[in-house]
């Protein structure tokens, strides 16, 4: 895990989180507090704070590093006066991507589904759409593991009415 | 590759939210569920309001007299290239716009074309590139018009009014009419507001 560079002589008070497959994770509360679904866990209920683990049950630790380094990024930056350049967000954004797969950007889209952050969530759909906004029908069947239940004939018919649509497509 | 199951398809519409229109007519062949989500008007209506600030654009109406040879179109659509501005070439709409006459718009993704000589009124929808002719409306012109999308009826009004002046020997008076078209049954309603007449004397007096 990225150490907090912010460590100054006040103790920053973490909170436990355990993921799906029972990993612990320390996390800075103000860290732990971007996902809705850990903030909810404690509204009402602040002598909880210091020794209860919080259970995530849909989040697997492989992709937790990864989450947390978002939200302590990505915090960081609508904290900063001046704002950070864009190319700044941009390049951390496209490095966080660099090397998941498909089948691991999903996951995350679940997992951040399921923290209820909306501006995590709403970065890895956007990552997903990019990722097939040019291909060919076939490549997203694929990406989304989906069996297609048109008929040839229901299928060329759909195809037909928007023909243009189907012009200047990426390579699968 | 991923597994259908492990994928709620309310995710899988967040997903397909944030595509092209372009994109989403293509991918209206992946499946079943997918065609009658794409369709729906639900979620046409959240990708309208999800794509309408971001993907703003300059759309140019341009307007040339030319008496000379009445082949040539008189009209011609553009589109600013460069949102900023900064850079200010264009690209020419024409192959999207199939008619020519006055454009407004647009309403709700909707643009209004509208050819005066032939009477004729034309909604354009430029992402989808699909071009509806209306039935003629009976009383001609409006003084003014508006157009909307209408969730309830899951379609597109159109609302024109017109003024008429009535003169019955030495009293004048005005009469209005307004006219209704919906996109779901494609046809014209009729409506005297008698009510009317009030706003329209304001309306030309200021």
């Amino acid at each position: 895990m990225a150490s907090s560079s912010s460590s100054s002589s006040t103790q920053v008070k973490k909170i436990t989180l355990k993921a799906a497959d029972g990993k612990h994770f320390e996390v800075e509360e103000p860290v732990a507090m971007e996902m809705e679904t850990v903030k909810s866990f404690f509204v009402g209920n602040e002598d909880a704070m210091k020794d209860m683990v919080v259970p995530l049950l849909n989040v697997s630790s492989e992709h937790m590093p990864a989450i947390l380094d978002f939200y302590r990024n990505h915090s960081e930056f609508r904290k900063r006066t001046p704002p950070p350049p864009a190319e700044e967000v941009k390049a951390f954004n496209e490095a966080f991507l660099e090397n998941k797969s498909d089948e691991q950007l999903m996951e995350m889209i679940m997992a951040a589904n399921f923290l209820n952050t909306k501006e995590l969530l709403n970065f890895l759909t956007e990552a997903a759409a990019n990722r097939i906004k040019n291909k060919s029908v076939e490549y997203v069947r694929a990406f989304f593991g989906i069996e297609n239940d048109f008929t040839p004939e229901e299928e060329a018919r759909i195809r037909a009415e928007n023909e243009w649509a189907f012009d200047g497509l990426d390579e699968d | 590759m991923t597994n259908v199951e492990n994928i709620p398809y309310e995710l899988m519409t967040l997903i397909l939210l944030k595509l092209s229109v372009k994109s989403l007519l293509r991918f209206r062949c992946v499946c079943k569920i997918g065609y009658a989500l794409i369709k729906s008007p639900s979620f046409i209506s959240t990708h309208l309001k999800s794509h309408n600030n971001e993907d703003a654009h300059l759309v140019v109406h341009n307007f040339e007299y030319r008496f000379i040879d009445d082949s040539n179109y008189p009209f011609e659509y553009s589109l600013f290239v460069d949102k900023t501005l900064k850079d200010l070439s264009y690209q020419v709409l024409d192959s999207q716009f199939p008619i020519h006459g006055e454009l407004n718009g647009p309403y709700d993704g909707l643009f209004v074309v509208w050819q005066r000589e032939y009477d004729l009124i034309y909604l354009c929808n430029i992402a989808t590139r699909e071009t509806r002719a209306l039935p003629k409306c009976r009383f001609g012109y409006p003084h003014i018009y508006g157009c909307g999308y209408d969730p309830l009826s899951d379609g597109y009004k159109l609302v024109f009014l017109r003024l008429f002046s009535l003169e019955d020997g030495s009293n004048y008076s005005l009469d209005s009419h307004v006219s209704l078209y919906s996109s779901d049954n494609d046809s014209w309603r009729y409506l005297q507001v008698s009510e009317l007449r009030q706003y329209f004397c304001r309306y030309y007096s200021c």
